[in-house]
């Protein structure tokens, strides 16, 4: 091999690490090689110089016809609106079959959430046996008359909203009014549904599946868990959010 | 609408390595052809800058241009149909680009960094000696593979083209030992 021919490969070989094409190994042999030969160096040196100058003096040029000749400003044409419709028609198909399933699979969820079944506060004691209930307490002693019927009452109404949740009969005013008696509940210690949380949020949760919206009965599940940690419905309620997500 | 002087103080610049491609390039094409495909080129060229055709990210403008004139040339040659061959459209330039952080890399690796430093090598590389301006500048800004180059320069084939690059090489970094060691 000429001399000639040696620094022709010497400069692809500087021009192979110089546009990165080297293997890591290849790269590390000639970076040793590097150091200890001086006329490669100056040569890879020369050539690196050489790009990065003309790099800089072709750049300005370049962009100094660019700007004489200026840009055309940015014209939204007839083409370009057509395509902007197809892909927004694409795009809210897309959606809306996305949102159908998500809607449809959420009302499934419901429907079998229905069927779980809860240790219930509302349904373990008949109405005509109120006393029965509520507190463990004596009621002779504790409870007035009147207000017992007031209970007995407020139970029934109760009972009416989850009756028509599990008929899927005016679901958003059931939700509206359960959500109501939940605050309520938290809020006051007094209030009459104050043992009754458990019946109200799992209600709420399963009113909200049935109507398709997922996210919201996760968020009255995990809520109802937060604010009664020692809830007997834990466990239910677990494994439904672990489900729902 | 009317070209501004930088664009045609650029098509002039230009006009001389284009001519000489397309004449190396496509031997039997007579000389008014040529012509008029370069002033249809550097239309078709003003018009890609204008609509934002033109990314300067892909390539130099340089390079951009002939790549145009040899496309309009391969169109003119098929629209012609006289001429039984038409080259197949084959790419001018090398598809891979100086990593910036590599050439820094060799650049900092430099001896004599502080007299590097002080030098104006902007004008050295503007100011080349021919051949090697052409040769240089097509290789390492056009990015042009070594066959277009020989085109370009009017060299006999690829071989040709490497031992005056390499020649070219060499001279440059004499030209900058040089300079260092009188800095000295």
């Amino acid at each position: 091999m000429t001399e000639e021919q040696e620094t022709i490969e010497r400069d692809e070989r500087i021009e192979k690490f110089l546009k990165g094409q080297m293997t890591s190994q290849e790269e590390s042999d000639f970076k040793e090689e590097l150091s200890k030969d001086s006329d490669l160096k100056d040569r890879a040196v020369s050539m690196a110089l050489l790009i990065k100058n003309m790099q800089s003096v072709g750049q300005e040029s370049d962009d100094s016809v660019i700007d004489a000749v200026g840009l055309k400003p940015l014209v939204f044409t007839p083409k370009f609106w057509t395509w902007a419709g197809s892909m927004a028609a694409t795009l809210l198909l897309c959606i809306g079959i996305f949102q159908y399933v998500y809607h449809n699979r959420t009302v499934e969820m419901g429907e079998a959430f229905a069927e779980v079944v809860i240790p219930s506060d509302l349904f373990q004691y008949t109405t005509s046996d109120p006393m029965g209930t509520v507190r463990g307490e004596d009621s002779s002693t504790t409870v007035f008359e009147d207000t017992l019927k007031r209970d007995l009452v407020m139970e029934n109404k109760l009972k009416g909203i989850i009756s028509d949740i599990d008929e899927k009969k005016n679901l958003l005013e059931n939700i509206k009014a359960l959500e109501k008696l939940y605050d309520e509940a938290i809020d006051n210690q007094q209030c009459t549904y104050y043992y009754l949380t458990d019946d109200i949020a799992w209600n709420i949760a399963k009113a909200y599946l049935l109507k398709g919206k997922r996210k919201p009965a996760i968020s009255i599940l995990e809520k109802h868990l937060q604010t009664y940690p020692n809830t007997k419905i834990r466990p239910q309620v677990e494994k439904q959010i672990k489900e729902l997500k | 609408m009317p070209r501004p002087d930088e664009f045609e103080v650029f098509i002039k610049k230009e006009e001389e390595k284009v001519k000489a491609f397309l004449r190396n390039k496509f031997p039997h094409v007579p000389t008014e052809d040529v012509e008029d495909v370069i002033q249809e080129s550097a239309t078709a060229l003003f018009d890609n800058i204008r609509n934002r055709k033109y990314k300067k990210e892909d390539c130099s403008l340089s390079t951009y241009y002939m790549s145009i004139c040899h496309r309009q040339m391969l169109k003119h040659l098929r629209k012609q149909g006289s001429n039984p061959f038409v080259p197949v459209e084959e790419s001018l330039i090398d598809i891979y680009n100086y990593k910036t952080d590599n050439i820094d890399f060799m650049v900092h690796n430099a001896s004599s960094p502080d007299i590097l430093d002080k030098l104006d090598l902007k004008e050295m590389v503007k100011n080349l000696p021919e051949p090697c301006k052409t040769i240089l500048w097509g290789f390492y800004w056009m990015n042009l593979k070594m066959k277009a180059l020989a085109d370009m320069c009017g060299l006999k084939g690829e071989d040709s083209a490497k031992t005056t690059k390499s020649r070219c090489m060499t001279k440059f970094k004499d030209a900058i030992l040089q300079i260092i060691e009188d800095n000295r």
